[in-house]
């Protein structure tokens, strides 16, 4: 029921390497601890099996937020304040500046880490559907190496990530949006902070002369993970972007979700929500 | 000077009571230095964790507490099993096994998941919390009750009554009240099961003392406590100390006494040590009461006119299997609207869950949805306007006591809330409103809420030092008690606030009922008052029976205590310090106490406050949220003792309304019977992005720090009123030729001679003082006309070389006099703000009064008494007219129905002229004088922008008794203090204005904000709008360049529009001085507004006053009212002249 917190273990570790070598040597029995927004709340609860923890916030190989020509690179340790300050993440992926907007209140966007939001694996989360549109790619870094993983990929099932347990989340890679994409974002809940999403949505869209040349649309709430709509991109790919194109893929996306009733919502009510936020992203002027 | 500067701060010490003062609590709070009862540092502290139920009902078949009792630290472990037997404590004698039921670790008995099963005592809280973890239960688990649906079939009567009244009531005949109905609305509403959810969580320390204890509790009721604690563990209550001095918000939940207060003082028992038990969040979802679950039935039927010819309001609402709680909600539809057929019926079904209690407002919260929601479908189907249908329903009296209301301005929060909110605006038709995504919705609703209070005491003590005390065991719940009982200790004292402690929250203090019911201002400020006046007396008694005091033989009416002095009134240079007092009477204090008592068994009134909501609500039509963008409450709740914590108040109110609207609920699973969103994370409360601008608006008008002469009479006249006294008043009727004051100047006179208001110059004062003084003597009213032409004005020893023929009307003021009922009817215009005429008779010839008939003659009403009659009529409704208060009039005037139209035609004449005036009407053979007095609104008097320069100019514009709005448009300061003098402050970005305020065709606009950007918003806003007056500060060039701007961003404005706009604002008096500056807008709002030059006068030729009639036209005006009021004009000259 409760936690014991005298029976927790806390290590700060000077470098990633000694981090590393903590979750290499004992596999599963560490667990790396960022802003602790979802750990305390779970241990609060008496739902953590873990009794031993990590500190990666000293961590400066996971800070940061770097440009290079084809990418903006992001930090997992960078905290929603961070991510709502910076210029070129304001200028060019302005649905994760939103997202980190509506993330908690203020005193979690402090506290809270992008790489903690993605480790977390909630399907009802505010930033992966962003990461989603966006095409991120995620750097797992283990005492083995490092590899990147396309983000689209990395959820596997409900709280399942292809995550290994010696890895930790390093970096997120954005690659930059063509000037003049469009970019929609909205986060539906009850209230307009500390609410968990009853339906979120993340859509970019490039056009080409009113033809789809490339969409990448994703969703959080409507199910066990956070989803990117694969399908319904496919059938919008290449196509004039019209009524007719409009209409099949607002078929397609509720094909395509699959949500759940539960005490935030129904899942009548975030199947509509869905449509009408893909409505409303597809809807003119392009 | 000395003296002017005494009266300057006997004045502040006077009117502390109302002040919007800043929480004397509030430094402690914000530094953490307020204690709460978790926060007593006692020595040697265990801590106590209880255990839950995981199931919600059936019985406990065993437990494993091995593991638990050998954890570290762990000092006992307490199960049904080996728990200490407690007693039942009953709230009412006739409860029976209930109260025995409340009673926890008594029986393996599970009524509910999340009951108390099992408590741990520990060193600490981890340990503690560790080895509950650890305890190992087996239960035999029942399905539980957990569906009001599925249960519905198992409705009962409730045992208890429902807030007083009978489960089952019925006024008249429902059924021939549906028939007669030519509309009925039909409808089921349902309210989820909510929680209190105050910050502060429910925390108990318990530390005995042989057979006495301790117990810091976080309480709405001390005594309570001490009674619970006494009963369970069968002690004296004397034994029993309860201590609470601040509570973190309780709304209800904290009024009872529920089980982890005996549990915690068990366990300390058990553990011979001090204990404390703060219950967990989701705890609180199961143990400490919540709103029931409700599905309510109205039906009402009205006539197509809207009048009500039935109200049906029944259901249900649940309660646990073994206690019985009803949610009260037909309460308020008992009393709420007039109707003669009534009916009622509240049933309820037992679930598997704790005790539903007291929650915000029980019965007002959940009752009134239903009730005033089925009105709007009412409004809709007779296609009615929703506060139009509440009007025509209007309850004059109470339906259900069948007694007089109290006091009552319903229809008066009305009328201000929808010109505050801009409820014109309001489109009828669903859906009509749109903005982009959403659809904007307009709605408005009626509050209500009983006066509660209950026997209270308090004492006072003056201290040597010349401080003072004052201590009653009642709390402060966050609402500020400790705010207003000091601001009421230092008003009865005449002592500053630093002077001043209050401590309260201690069983060792008076005893004060239950902080609920918001019954404590009430209760315990007038036993605070009570005891201050009783310390006073003493203080009084030891000065004057002192030879060497300046006051000796003064009796305690001759003296008043102020500046921490008591003073001759008659002479306050007369006066001695508390501390000289005492000193020299070698007592170290004196003490008064008070016991407040209600007699409600004769009681007269039916007391409630009233008010009106209003909400604008947009719907995303996409996404179906909703989001409330604008609000405004008026109410109607007599005196606020602290404008501020009052506002708070309101304000918290409305939040919490908001709250249960939209969000908060309360999910059981129906399967389980688990509370499945039992934590601030899931169960939503509104956080400060959902909560828009919120408007407040109290009618109450006492202690105006400046005020203009009429409200000056007013009061003056309550207070005679109030402390038993009688009074004249004289009134100006007419003025022939030139004369100081002009028709409708009032003084106020009482039986000593003592005035308020003037009628002349000081001329006509003396005489009309003895005249007032015979009036009141003889009890009647009469004219008397004062010549003050020629050699007259030697006799009047008057200096102002006033010239001219001046009548006043002189009566004598009593319950229910023409002169007290027209005091009253300005005293209501002037509190919300609205133009009213009172039509006078100053004049009845023999003739009509012959003709009055056999009933008059009986009465032996003469021509004297018919003088004064009055006859108010008011802004709106002209049905002023046919209600009481007119009604002698009416009736005296009823054989000549001819005239009465005529009266009431040029009433309104009057009151759209704005101007005072006599008319004569001649019926039969009669003549009867009639002087029509208007009470003109305060001229509304609007100020963009709250820097320092605003002060000035809205301190001289009160003291002319203009309203005065102050519009911040930057939300960085704290714009209310700093101007806690304006009638309201408002905080509005530029662009909104419009939308926030109805400009009315006198409103007058000031614009100083210092900001270019905003000035162009407001610029665009007013000029089109209906204002009369738009004054904006700087130079010329700089407004040239607004409107430039302002016609680049796509605005337009005719030349009219462009003549209201004074820039640069105010005449040339070579004002430099943020004072002079406001002397200068102020003079030339006022001449502009009056169609004035604003020259000097003595280049003037025609007299000072001006002297159009009513028959002139009057300034501005829309075409067809202004040709309307001309033809009524014409009809006036030609009705006076023959
Ligand atoms: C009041 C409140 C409101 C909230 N509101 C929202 C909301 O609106 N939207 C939303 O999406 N979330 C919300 N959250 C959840 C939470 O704040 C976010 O998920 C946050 O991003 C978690 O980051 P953290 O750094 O605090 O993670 P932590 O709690 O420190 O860790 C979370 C998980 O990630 C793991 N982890 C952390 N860093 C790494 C890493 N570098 N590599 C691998 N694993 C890692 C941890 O082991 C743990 O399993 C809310 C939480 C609270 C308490």
């Amino acid at each position: 029921m409760r936690a014991y917190l005298p029976a927790y273990e806390l290590v700060v570790t000077r470098t990633l390497e000694d981090a590393l070598a903590l979750l290499r040597d004992e596999p599963g029995a560490w667990r790396p601890l960022a802003g602790g927004t979802d750990l305390m709340v779970l241990l609060e609860a008496g739902r953590l099996e873990h009794r031993k923890f990590f500190s990666v916030r000293q961590l400066a190989e996971l800070r940061g937020i770097e440009e290079s020509d084809g990418h903006v690179t992001i930090g997992a340790l960078t905290t929603y304040t961070e991510v709502q300050r910076s210029r070129v993440l304001a200028r060019e992926f302005p649905m994760l500046v939103r997202a980190a907007g509506e993330t908690g209140g203020v005193a979690i966007q402090n506290r809270g880490t992008l790489g903690g939001n993605i480790a977390n694996a909630s399907p009802a989360a505010d930033s992966p559907p962003a990461l989603l549109a966006y095409g991120a790619e995620v750097e797992l870094v283990s005492s083995r190496g490092s590899r990147w993983v396309a983000y689209a990929d990395f959820h596997t099932g409900y709280k399942q990530t292809l995550m290994q347990p010696d890895e930790l989340i390093a970096r997120v890679r954005l690659p930059r949006p063509r000037e003049g994409a469009r970019h929609f974002y909205r986060k539906v809940g009850t209230r307009r902070a500390q609410a968990i999403s009853k339906v979120c949505f993340a859509g970019l869209a490039e056009l080409d002369g009113g033809v789809v040349r490339e969409v990448r649309i994703a969703l959080g709430s409507v199910a066990p993970v956070v989803l990117r709509c694969r399908r319904t991109e496919a059938l919008l790919r290449g196509r004039r972007l019209d009524a007719e194109s409009a209409g099949a893929a607002l078929e397609e996306i509720a094909k395509e979700i699959a949500p759940i009733d539960d005490v935030r919502s129904t899942a009548r009510y975030r199947a509509r929500v869905a449509r009408n936020l893909l409505a409303e992203f597809l809807a003119p002027p392009f | 000077m000395s003296v002017s500067q005494q009266s300057k701060t006997t004045n502040q010490t006077k009117s502390v009571v109302g002040r919007p003062l800043d929480r004397v609590d509030g430094r402690l709070k914000v530094t953490g230095g307020a204690r709460f009862a978790a926060e007593w540092p006692l020595e040697n502290m265990a801590h106590a964790v209880l255990l839950s139920s995981t199931i919600a009902n059936g019985r406990i078949k065993s437990f494993d507490t091995s593991a638990a009792e050998k954890a570290p630290g762990v000092l006992h472990v307490m199960t049904h099993e080996n728990a200490p037997r407690l007693k039942p404590v009953f709230t009412n004698p006739a409860e029976g096994d209930a109260a025995g039921r409340r009673v926890p670790l008594q029986s393996p008995v599970v009524y509910y998941a999340g009951q108390y099963i099992a408590m741990v005592v520990a060193e600490t809280l981890e340990q503690a919390k560790h080895a509950a973890e650890l305890i190992r239960v087996t239960y035999d688990e029942q399905p539980p009750a957990a569906d009001l649906d599925k249960e519905r079939g198992k409705a009962y009567v409730p045992k208890q009554k429902v807030a007083g009244k009978p489960a089952d009531s019925l006024r008249g005949d429902v059924d021939a009240g549906l028939r007669a109905a030519d509309a009925r609305v039909d409808e089921t509403y349902r309210t989820p099961t909510e929680h209190h959810n105050p910050m502060e969580p429910h925390a108990t320390i318990a530390a005995w003392d042989g057979d006495k204890i301790t117990v810091y509790d976080a309480t709405q009721y001390t005594y309570g406590v001490r009674h619970s604690v006494a009963m369970s563990f069968g002690i004296p209550e004397e034994n029993v100390h309860v201590v609470c001095k601040f509570t973190g918000g309780a709304f209800g939940c904290k009024g009872t006494v529920w089980a982890h207060v005996p549990l915690a003082a068990a366990a300390a028992r058990q553990v011979r040590r001090p204990v404390k038990l703060v219950t967990m969040r989701q705890q609180m979802f199961a143990n400490m009461g919540h709103r029931a679950e409700t599905e309510q039935h109205v039906t009402l039927g009205a006539k197509r006119d809207g009048h009500l010819t039935a109200i049906i309001h029944e259901g249900i609402s649940h309660t646990s299997v073994y206690d019985e709680y009803v949610e009260p909600f037909s309460k308020p539809t008992h009393m709420l609207y007039a109707c003669d057929n009534f009916k009622a019926s509240q049933r309820l079904v037992a679930l598997n869950v704790g005790t539903p209690t007291f929650m915000r407002a029980p019965g007002e919260t959940s009752g009134m949805f239903a009730l005033e929601s089925a009105l709007d479908e009412l409004a809709y189907k007779l296609n009615l306007d929703p506060i139009q249908l509440r009007l025509i329903n209007h309850a004059d009296t109470d339906p259900d006591e069948k007694l007089p209301w109290s006091t009552k301005l319903l229809k008066e929060s009305y009328r201000v809330g929808a010109e505050t909110f801009g409820w014109s605006r309001r489109k009828p038709q669903p859906a009509s409103m749109r903005e982009g995504h959403y659809l904007v919705g307009m709605g408005m609703a009626t509050a209500v809420y009983p006066v509660n209070h209950f026997p209270s005491s308090a004492r006072v003590t003056i201290r040597q030092d010349g401080s003072a005390v004052a201590e009653s065991s009642t709390h402060d719940l966050g609402t500020g008690t400790y705010t207003i009982l000091t601001q009421i200790a230092c008003e009865t004292l005449g002592l500053p606030i630093e002077r001043v402690e209050v401590i309260i929250g201690d069983t060792n203090l008076p005893k004060a009922m239950v902080s609920g019911g918001s019954s404590t201002a009430m209760s315990v400020g007038t036993s605070v008052q009570g005891a201050a006046r009783a310390a006073l007396a003493k203080l009084v008694d030891a000065a004057h029976a002192d030879q060497r005091s300046p006051l000796y033989g003064a009796s305690a009416d001759q003296i008043v205590a102020r500046d921490g002095r008591l003073a001759l009134k008659s002479d306050t240079t007369k006066s001695e310090t508390f501390t000289d007092i005492l000193t020299r009477a070698g007592m170290k204090e004196v003490e008064g106490s008070y016991d407040t008592q209600f007699n409600d068994r004769e009681k007269k009134f039916s007391s409630h406050a009233f008010g009106a909501h209003f909400a604008e609500v947009r719907v995303d039509r996409d996404f179906g949220e909703v989001r409330i963008t604008r609000f405004a409450g008026v109410f109607d709740i007599g005196r606020a003792l602290n404008m501020k914590t009052a506002e708070s108040q309101m304000r918290g109110g409305i939040i919490m309304g908001l709250g249960m609207a939209l969000m908060e609920e309360t999910v059981l699973d129906a399967n389980l019977g688990i509370i499945v969103n039992r934590d601030l994370a899931e169960y939503h409360v509104p956080v400060h992005a959902d909560v828009p601008m919120i408007d407040i608006v109290l009618l109450e008008n006492f202690d105006e720090p400046l005020m203009n002469e009429l409200q000056a009479v007013v009061n003056a006249y309550a207070e005679v009123r109030a402390r038993g006294g009688r009074a004249a008043l004289a009134t100006v009727v007419s003025v022939v030729g030139s004369a100081y004051r002009r028709p409708g100047a009032r003084m106020l006179v009482t039986e000593d001679g003592q005035t308020v208001g003037a009628i002349s110059g000081g001329c006509l004062e003396r005489d009309a003082v003895e005249h007032a003084r015979q009036v009141i003597t003889s009890d009647t009213a009469c004219v008397v006309e004062y010549d003050t032409r020629g050699d007259e004005d030697i006799v009047w020893g008057l200096g102002l070389g006033c010239n001219g023929v001046v009548r006043v009307l002189l009566e004598s003021l009593h319950e229910g006099s023409g002169g007290a009922r027209a005091l009253q009817f300005v005293a209501d215009c002037l509190r919300v703000r609205k133009s009213g005429v009172i039509a006078t008779v100053i004049d009845a010839g023999r003739a009509i009064n012959q003709e009055r008939g056999a009933a008059d003659q009986e009465s032996g009403a003469d021509r004297s008494t018919k003088i004064g009659a009055r006859l108010p009529f008011d802004e709106r409704d002209d049905e002023h007219a046919s209600s009481a208060p007119g009604g002698l009039f009416v009736d005296a005037l009823s054989p000549f129905d001819e005239s009465g139209a005529r009266i009431r035609e040029d009433a309104r004449v009057a009151l759209t002229s704005g101007r005072a005036m006599t008319r004569v009407y001649e019926a039969g053979a009669g003549r009867t004088e009639i002087f029509f007095d208007v009470i003109c609104r305060p001229r509304p008097l609007v100020v963009f922008g709250a820097e320092h320069d605003a002060a000035p100019l809205i301190r001289l514009a009160q003291t002319l008794g203009w309203h005065v709005t102050v519009v911040d448009t930057r939300a960085r300061r704290a714009t209310r203090e700093r101007f806690a003098s304006a009638d309201s402050v408002v905080l509005c970005r530029a662009e909104d204005v419009t939308a926030r305020f109805t400009v009315t065709r006198d409103t007058v606009a000031v614009v100083m904000t210092h900001s270019y950007l905003d000035d162009v918003e407001l610029l665009r806003a007013l000029l089109p709008s209906p204002a009369c007056y738009v004054g904006i500060l700087g130079p010329k060039q700089r407004t040239e360049k607004l409107l430039a701007q302002a016609r680049a961003e796509g605005s337009w404005f005719t030349d009219a529009e462009l003549a209201r706009l004074h820039s640069p604002v105010g005449i040339d008096i070579g004002a430099e001085t943020p004072e002079e500056i406001a002397l200068s807008v102020v003079a030339e709002i006022k001449a502009a507004c009056d169609g004035r030059g604003a020259g000097f006068l003595r280049d003037r030729n025609a007299p000072i006053h001006d002297e159009r009639a009513a028959t002139t036209a009057p300034p501005e005006f829309e075409i067809g009212a202004h040709a309307a009021a001309r033809e009524r004009a014409t009809s006036v000259a030609c009705g006076s002249s023959s």
